[in-house]
């Protein structure tokens, strides 16, 4: 026991003396003051190189940020029908505005869903359409109160016969409607491939097609 | 006078060093890199001296610094100042070794039937003995248990030196004691002569 008590103590002194030897050591060291200078000059001027870097890099990303939006405006702009200044010309009716979900009628809600499930049914330009459109187009006119809603779609020629393709990527509009005298004009519509406007009444009944001109395929 | 003039002490000297590092990261302002460079930059040299020379020690000193900026995202709230730069140092100065292939990690097996013999030496005799006498034997140990025993010695806890080494606390404890045993052996060898 005492054996081990006197190792203790030994040990332990050792430790203290180690210590010591170690600072007297450390000591003998002679601190580098030029080379704590260099030290300080590189660290300054990598905290510098630093900081220039960061306003370059945040230059460099502002102006591409810029540019992407640019060019995201432009091709946005070259590849979708512009809806938001509307052309008068072509939209006899009156202005249209993106339909919000909340105000969509029931059967928007399920033509769009049979759409994204492609399961929307072609629409025949016959002439059976056409003469429901000739006697719906005056009766919806003189209804000023009642809302219009529109899908795209697009005019595939077949060989006897064209049909109207609901385009999946685009929006379902309604119509701020004014008292306006307007007749389908099917010429314009029938002549080339081209997107319309397939306008609906309330209860989804097709009461109208506006041709969107300079427009071949749908938004993609 | 003139170095309290120089640096802005009464902002930085009353800061401890984790805070100057925070405060660094935040700010990005090299005033308190100075004053880290000056609390630290001696100790750490030291303790690179201890492990190669003056030159490499110096250059690794130098690399750190840098490495301490280019790092300075990977500093947090957990850490410790002081442990963090001598790791990094720590790492530089095992790379430069790796490149140069002065290191030769030591078997953590061969270590464990080392040291069996422990020899006395007492703490006076220590006290009286050339520095320069203590400086070879330490030169002598191994790598892994002259760095262990130098950072304890410099006041690093074992959970600290665990960090800077990136080595188990266990392995440390018992580098350390291997390394004490060894510096013993090495030293009563020197005095018997």
């Amino acid at each position: 026991m005492n054996n081990l008590n006197s190792k203790n103590n030994s040990d332990t002194e050792f430790e203290y003396a180690l210590r010591r030897m170690q600072a007297k050591a450390d000591s003998q060291i002679e601190a580098d003051r030029h080379l704590e200078k260099v030290i300080l000059d590189s660290v300054k001027n990598k905290v510098a190189e630093n900081k220039q870097t960061h306003r370059m890099i945040n230059w460099t990303s502002w102006t591409a940020l810029a540019c992407a939006v640019f060019i995201a405006v432009v091709s946005v702009k070259l590849m979708q029908p512009d809806f938001t200044t509307p052309d008068e010309h072509y939209i006899a009716l009156s202005e249209l505005s993106i339909l919000p979900e909340s105000k969509k009628p029931e059967f928007i809600v399920r033509l769009e869903h049979e759409i994204a499930q492609n399961k929307a049914l072609a629409v025949s330009l016959n002439q059976e359409l056409r003469d429901e459109l000739n006697l719906l187009e005056q009766t919806y006119i003189e209804q000023p109160a009642q809302p219009l809603y529109s899908r795209i779609a697009q005019v595939i020629k077949e060989k006897d016969n064209n049909k109207l393709v609901y385009c999946q990527n685009s929006q379902s509009f309604v119509y701020r409607r004014q008292s306006k005298t307007y007749k389908t004009n099917w010429q314009q519509i029938t002549r080339q491939v081209q997107l319309v406007q397939v306008v609906f009444d309330q209860n989804g009944q097709i009461v109208a097609l506006e041709p969107i001109p300079n427009t071949v395929t749908c938004p993609v | 006078m003139l170095k309290l003039l120089k640096f802005p002490f009464w902002q930085t000297a009353d800061v401890s060093s984790h805070d100057a590092m925070l405060r660094y990261i935040q700010s990005e302002d090299a005033k308190w890199l100075e004053a880290l460079v000056h609390q630290h930059q001696t100790a750490l040299y030291r303790f690179l001296v201890q492990q190669s020379d003056p030159q490499l020690a110096a250059d690794i000193c130098q690399q750190t610094w840098l490495k301490l900026i280019e790092k300075k995202h990977l500093y947090t709230e957990q850490y410790q100042f002081k442990p963090w730069l001598y790791r990094i140092a720590r790492n530089l100065l095992v790379d430069e070794f790796r490149r140069s292939n002065k290191l030769v990690f030591d078997n953590e097996i061969e270590l464990a039937g080392e040291g069996e013999r422990d020899v006395a030496i007492l703490a006076e005799q220590l006290d009286c003995l050339d520095v320069d006498i203590y400086q070879q034997a330490l030169s002598q140990l191994k790598f892994s248990q002259r760095e262990s025993l130098i950072l304890q010695l410099q006041g690093f806890s074992l959970h600290q030196i665990s960090e800077i080494v990136a080595q188990p606390q266990e392995t440390v404890k018992s580098r350390i004691r291997y390394a004490k045993q060894a510096l013993k052996q090495i030293l009563a060898n020197r005095l018997k002569r």
